[in-house]
C-alpha cells in the first residue's frame, strides 16, 4: 500500500529526513514543434535526502503558464509546507523569477545554477558577472550523476506509476527512456516506499 | 530539470565531492550550512589578514 500525502508530509515535517530540498525549474516559452504553439511551464518538485544519500521525491506540481507571482508564491508556500531547508533553481529569464523566491529565502539557502557545456568542472563559479550564490552546472556530467542515481535506486518515488507522468517533466528525457527500458528489462525502475527503507524512522 | 538540480543541491548538502575547487566547495558549504558568512558581507571578500 502506497502512503498518503498526509503520511509523507508528516514524515518530513517531523524530520525524517537528513535534509529536505526543493528543485525548481522555470518554464521559459518551449515551443511545440507538432502544435505550432508555446507553452510556459514551470515545475517544482521536493526531495527528502536520507543520510545514505537515498533521495525521496515528496512532492511535484506543475505550474502552467506566466503568472510568476503566483508561482512563486506556491512554490514558497509548498516549501515551508514541507519544512525544506534550501532550493535550487535555474536562472530563469533574468534574475526576475528568482529575486521573488529570495524575498522569503535566504539568499545562502538559494543556489542558481546555470548550466554550462562539457569541458567545465562539475560545479564552478560562472566567469562574468554573477548573482549571489549563482554557480556554473556542467550539463553533461549533472545529467550522468542523475542517471546513475536513478540506475541504482537511489530514487524513491511514492507511486512510480503516478510519478512516471509527472516524471517527464521533473526528471530528464533519459530517465522516461529508461523508465521504458526498465520495462523491457534493462534496468530497474525507481523503488517505491513500499520498498525496505535503510532507516527505522522513516516508516509512512 | 528540477530533480536534477534538488538531487544536485542534496549531493552538495551530504557532503559529497561535487565541487573541485576547495575554496568554492568551502564557500559554498559555508553558506549552505552557515558559518562565518552569517557574520559577513555576502559581498565582500572572505579573507583577512591581519
Amino acid at each position: 500500500m502506497f502512503p498518503t500525502a498526509f503520511c509523507i508530509l508528516r514524515a518530513a515535517v517531523r524530520g525524517d529526513y537528513e535534509w529536505v530540498v526543493s528543485g525548481c525549474d522555470w518554464g521559459g516559452s518551449d515551443h511545440i514543434p507538432e502544435l505550432r504553439i508555446k507553452r510556459s511551464t514551470t515545475v517544482h518538485v521536493i526531495a527528502g535526502i536520507l543520510p545514505t544519500g537515498e533521495f525521496d521525491l515528496l512532492h511535484f506540481r506543475r505550474y502552467e503558464g506566466m503568472n510568476y507571482d503566483d508561482i512563486t508564491a506556491d512554490i514558497l508556500r509548498m516549501h515551508k509546507t514541507y519544512r525544506g531547508y534550501a532550493l535550487a533553481s535555474d536562472f530563469g529569464v533574468g534574475a526576475v523569477y528568482n529575486s521573488g523566491l529570495r524575498k522569503e529565502i535566504p539568499l545562502d539557502r538559494h543556489l542558481i545554477f546555470n548550466f554550462v557545456g562539457p569541458a567545465s568542472p562539475l560545479v564552478s563559479q560562472p566567469d562574468g558577472p554573477h548573482q549571489y550564490n549563482q554557480y556554473s552546472l556542467n550539463k553533461t556530467e549533472a545529467i550522468s550523476l542523475m542517471f546513475e542515481a536513478v540506475r541504482h535506486k537511489r530514487f524513491r518515488c511514492f507511486d512510480f506509476e503516478f510519478a512516471q507522468h509527472y516524471l517527464e517533466d521533473f526528471c530528464i528525457c533519459s530517465v522516461l527512456q529508461e523508465s521504458a527500458a526498465s520495462r523491457a528489462g534493462v534496468v530497474a525502475p525507481p523503488r517505491s516506499f513500499t520498498d525496505p527503507i535503510p532507516r527505522n524512522q522513516t516508516t509512512f | 530539470m528540477a530533480v536534477t538540480y534538488a538531487f544536485m543541491l542534496g549531493k552538495i548538502l551530504l557532503g559529497e565531492p561535487m565541487v573541485a575547487d576547495i575554496s568554492l566547495k568551502v564557500a559554498l558549504e559555508t553558506s549552505l550550512l552557515g558559518g562565518v558568512n552569517d557574520l559577513s558581507f555576502s559581498n565582500f571578500p572572505h579573507a583577512f589578514s591581519g
